[in-house]
């Protein structure tokens, strides 16, 4: 009984089940949030899941081999995963795959390092989480290929080249007033013309005037390519290409507000930089400040940031790149980094870009401790380099082979405090010069200051010798290094050194059989020279005076055993120099970004120093001689022509005089115009004038009369009386 | 010594003439006393003492009796030639600037600088009336007043009818006496902004020959001031004149005074620049002066070039064989 009460009882207490309408006022999340925790969600699915696009297409026989390899790439990115291919109703792959990671960072780390991996010859994966793909838009069913480009046909590149008389092109770009008056206020506007240049005349527009002279042409400067195919414009919104005949336009490459631009060696690349337009703060900007295009296609390469390369916004000079002469390779300094294991160490170094990828070679740096400066060579892929001295490590200099980064040959020097590299255009010597100190001390301000002076040293590399063989040659002492100068494609090369005063250009050869350049001649100036200028066919050299008012320029003719001074000429205040690509001739010129006093224009010289052209050009700007492509004749062509020289030479002389008269013909044809023209204003002011012919007698009297009618007697008769005059001078002189 | 370098006066040079037949130079600086010199040899006969200022301009009559000169000292004075003794003064306002002499010799024309509330003038007296030439309130022949700007320089370009004015701002006038109305003709076109700095007759009378500051010189018809021919040069252009013998013409100037120090010599473009005439093309210069040429002038007989400088130096240049027989092909 007791137990059925108990049952009893025990039936009406346990009815714990919450009535109907209860609602428990506990959450799971209080009760079990452990468990709660481990539930999957769905954005942590998203997160740990990619989406792999590009995989191959297979059939299903092939489906686990693929499977397999695809394995493979995948354990290499780490973590676990799982992988899923979705299959056809075939059974085969869809050319897409599932990854699901366990933690996120490996799929994160997936979506970096296998996005455009390579993973045969054909197939490259393009790699999304899941959360981006599911954003991805189905394309637009109207999309279609775009439209091929038409090829613009702009005529040949190189039709300058083939001017029968191996004429010369040169651009000129100078600011000419807008109304073309003379007040003090006016406009200006700048015109971009090219001209042809003609020994002994005028220059003579290359072509119509509607093509080839342009008001607004640039809105800064123009350039040639290094090769002469194209004239490159700046603009606003970028930079354009202009080439053939027409001058019409090949490319243009945007980027608004370019500052500077600069072609590769071989003008396959362009690079455009433009600044930041953000400047206030100093962690960011634009990661496309500094553009690299292709030239032919205009197809953009790769873009940089300042910030990422030199680590600040504003590049500190300009080309900023360095190209290599093959264009496989671009380099620039790496900014110092701080080591990660010693603190005040500094790691910098080069900065190795390949134009396959447009990524770091090899994927790093090339490490050089106080890196300063480098220099690829004209003619191979090696780099020239020059690193500082610290107080315990010597300065470094020496070549760095590419793509092997073999050090070809180094040389280290102690107490240095200056360095210049000067490769020769052939690529065949490299000139590294040392300024070298005998002691140094810090000031009190923390200045650096050399005690004892300091001398000069030459450090010659030889490439075509034996392990590349360097000769050094000390400069004489107390007179400092000014400038230094390759001739071309020969043994010579000149030193400049001296003083404010006087400058002394010093001309070497170097002998293949001894171990010392030797000096071939001392060319005492007396004026204060500060560059030296090779001809490029060589043989001949320039010496400037771009710093002094007197504007001298030396002529230096190096064809003997001992260099001479051919001419000195006088172009007061020039700024600028060049030679034309041949070497025939040479121009000094005087710009607006010079001095202001100094009369603008440009002259133009034989390779000899003599005076062919003036010309002076209001508001100059810049003046540029179009370059040639390096095309040289086979050695056959050469020789035949060295044979047949004065066959040849007296033809091109024919030619000349030709010109020459039918020139004169011309201007005579001229003049006489303008002569028969002015004669008809003379007749007619003196027909004006003889009318007063009674006047005059009348204001001057009878003796007037008579000077009128028989003039040339009485003309005669005064000049007697003048040497009469002298004659008695003499006379009381001699009392 | 060839070309004679005259070393006479202690300023700079404001005004080289020859007398009709060249036998005889006058020379005018900014150091009060006019020289006369014979021309051959360079040997000075004399000076004009009487000025107490800067001497700006002066002329001689055909006949070569009577000299006058314009001064700073705010007059303007007739000479004997030959004695040097002074004839007349006339008291002006300002610094009388310039000066020229009519066909006859009897009328001179001379302009006065605009000063604080004097306007610049032109003034035109008759050298046969007492009354004209001593006292400075008579009335003269002809004035005329100018309202903004000063008269640089005058020239008498119609036998004793017409006088041909250059202003500061680079227009040039011309005044016929008889009718006291404002300027017969104008040119405002040839020369803009800058001042005109001479004004010289070709020797056959038919062209004006103006100088000025903005680095050119022109050649006008002297009937109606009608622009011809321009010559274009590096610096401003003090004193142009034309050879009597050919179409040549001869330019002179240079660097401002004021910017000579800054410059090297070379720079200065203190070459006296031969241009052709009609052609308007340079070629020919020669080098002598170490400062801006001021004032020019072709001898008579085609032969040489006087030339005054800033640095104080006449030089007499005489044309060598290969001028002479230098020709221009048309």
């Amino acid at each position: 009984m007791v137990e059925v009460d108990l049952n009893k009882e025990n039936e009406e207490e346990q009815s714990f089940s919450d009535p109907e309408d209860f609602a428990d006022d506990v959450s799971d999340e209080e009760l079990v949030p452990d468990i709660l925790a481990q539930e999957p969600r769905l954005a942590d699915l998203e997160n740990n899941c990619v989406v792999i696009f590009g995989i191959p297409v297979v059939g299903s026989d092939r489906l686990s081999k693929l499977t397999a390899v695809l394995g493979k790439v995948f354990d290499k990115v780490g973590g676990n995963y799982k992988l899923h291919v979705p299959q056809n109703a075939e059974g085969g792959s869809l050319g897409m795959a599932l990854l699901y990671f366990d933690e996120r960072e490996s799929a994160e780390r997936c979506t970096a390092s296998l996005d455009s991996f390579a993973f045969d010859k054909n197939h490259t994966f393009s790699v999304v989480s899941f959360k981006e793909a599911k954003l991805l838009n189905a394309p637009d069913p109207k999309w279609q290929p775009p439209a091929k480009e038409p090829y613009n046909d702009v005529g040949d590149m190189w039709w300058w080249m083939q001017n029968p008389r191996c004429l010369d092109q040169f651009a000129v770009l100078c600011e000419r007033h807008v109304d073309g008056g003379n007040s003090h206020n006016a406009t200006f506007r700048s015109v971009l013309s090219v001209y042809w240049h003609k020994k002994n005349n005028e220059p003579e527009l290359a072509g119509d005037a509607q093509n080839c002279e342009r008001p607004d042409w640039t809105t800064d400067m123009f350039m040639w390519s290094p090769h002469g195919s194209y004239l490159a414009t700046m603009f606003q919104q970028g930079v354009a290409l202009w080439a053939g005949p027409k001058f019409q336009r090949v490319q243009k490459f945007a980027h608004q507000d370019v500052t500077w631009f600069e072609f590769s060696k071989a003008e396959t690349y362009l690079v455009t930089y433009a600044p930041p337009t953000n400047m206030k703060t100093w962690w960011e900007c634009e990661d496309d400040c500094l553009r690299i295009w292709d030239v032919r296609t205009g197809e953009l390469k790769s873009v940089f940031s300042p910030l990422q390369l030199c680590g600040q916004k504003k590049l500190n000079m300009w080309p900023f790149f360095k190209w290599s002469s093959d264009e496989k390779y671009f380099a620039c300094l790496k900014p110092p980094e701080k080591d990660k294991l010693d603190r005040n160490k500094k790691v910098d170094g080069i900065w190795i870009f390949e134009t396959e990828t447009f990524k770091l070679s090899q994927g790093t740096s090339v490490p050089f401790e106080n890196i300063r400066q480098i220099e690829w060579s004209p003619t191979s892929p090696i780099i020239a380099y020059y690193c500082e001295c610290a107080d315990q490590t010597p300065a470094e200099f020496g070549l760095l082979e590419m793509p092997s980064r073999i050090k070809l040959r180094t040389g280290r020097v102690y107490n240095v405090s200056d360095a210049q590299m000067f490769w020769q255009p052939s690529g065949k010597r490299l000139c590294v010069y040392t300024q070298r100190y005998k002691k140094k001390d810090k000031t009190r301000d923390g200045e650096i200051k050399y005690v004892g002076g300091t001398q000069g040293h030459l450090e010659i590399f030889e490439m075509d010798k034996k392990e590349i063989s360097l000769m050094n040659l000390p400069l004489p002492e107390k007179e400092p290094f000014i400038h230094f100068g390759w001739e071309p494609n020969g043994d010579k090369f000149c030193v400049l050194t001296g003083n404010q005063s006087k400058a002394m250009p010093h001309v070497y050869r170097i002998d293949h059989n001894t171990h010392a350049p030797k000096l071939m001649s001392k060319l005492d100036s007396g004026v204060q020279y500060n560059e030296v200028s090779w001809s490029p066919s060589g043989q001949w050299l320039a010496i400037l005076a771009s710093r002094s008012t007197g504007g001298n320029v030396m002529f230096v003719d190096t064809t003997m055993s001992e260099a001479k001074r051919s001419n000195v000429v006088e172009h007061p205040g020039f700024t600028q120099s060049y030679w034309d690509p041949t070497g025939r001739y040479f121009t000094t010129c005087c710009t607006l970004r010079g001095r202001h006093s100094a009369d603008l224009g440009y002259r133009v010289y034989t390779f000899q120093g003599r005076e062919l052209l003036r010309k002076n050009v209001d508001r100059l700007v810049q003046f540029s001689w179009r370059p040639r492509p390096p095309v040289k004749l086979s050695e056959q062509k050469l020789k035949e022509v060295k044979k047949n020289l004065k066959t040849i030479s007296n033809r091109f002389k024919r030619e000349d005089d030709e010109e020459k008269n039918k020139a004169s013909q011309e201007v005579i044809e001229k003049r006489r115009k303008i002569m028969n023209a002015f004669e008809v204003i003379r007749k007619r002011i003196f027909a004006e004038i003889n009318t007063q012919q009674d006047t005059k007698i009348q204001l001057r009297g009878k003796k007037a009369l008579e000077v009128e009618t028989k003039e040339e007697d009485l003309v005669e008769e005064t000049i007697t009386v003048a040497l009469s005059t002298e004659k008695t001078a003499v006379a009381a002189d001699e009392e | 010594m060839r070309p004679l370098s005259l070393k006479g006066h202690e300023r700079a040079l404001t005004r080289v003439r020859f007398n009709r037949e060249g036998d005889l130079l006058f020379s005018a600086a900014k150091d009060k006393e006019p020289c006369i010199w014979y021309t051959e040899n360079g040997e000075r006969l004399g000076t004009y003492e009487g000025h107490g200022g800067a001497v700006w301009d002066i002329d001689v009559t055909w006949d070569t009796t009577h000299m006058c000169s314009a001064a700073a000292d705010n007059s303007v004075k007739l000479w004997d030639c030959e004695t040097g003794a002074c004839l007349s003064t006339i008291q002006s306002q300002t610094p009388a600037r310039s000066i020229s002499l009519s066909f006859s010799g009897n009328l001179i024309a001379y302009t006065t600088l605009k000063m604080t509330k004097n306007q610049s003038m032109l003034q035109v007296r008759d050298t046969r009336d007492e009354n004209q030439m001593s006292n400075a309130n008579s009335d003269p022949l002809f004035t005329t007043s100018f309202d903004q700007e000063s008269a640089y320089t005058c020239l008498f370009t119609s036998l004793d009818e017409k006088v041909t004015v250059g202003l500061e701002k680079g227009q040039l006038l011309q005044f016929d006496l008889r009718k006291n109305d404002g300027p017969i003709y104008e040119n405002t076109t040839t020369h803009k902004t800058f001042q005109i700095t001479d004004l010289q007759l070709s020797p056959d009378g038919a062209f004006i020959l103006s100088s000025c500051r903005d680095k050119t010189a022109a050649l006008l018809d002297a009937v109606s001031l009608e622009h011809v021919k321009h010559y274009k040069s590096e610096r401003p252009v003090n004193s142009a004149c034309a050879s009597p013998i050919r179409d040549h013409i001869c330019l002179g100037g240079g660097e401002d005074a004021m910017q000579v120090t800054q410059t090297s010599v070379s720079a200065g473009h203190f070459e006296a620049k031969l241009y052709h005439m009609v052609f308007e093309e340079e070629f020919a210069r020669f080098k002598g002066h170490f400062g801006p040429i001021n004032s020019m002038a072709w001898h008579p007989s085609g032969t040489s070039i006087a030339t005054g400088g800033e640095d104080g130096y006449v030089r007499i240049q005489e044309f060598d064989d290969e001028y002479l027989q230098f020709k221009y092909d048309f």
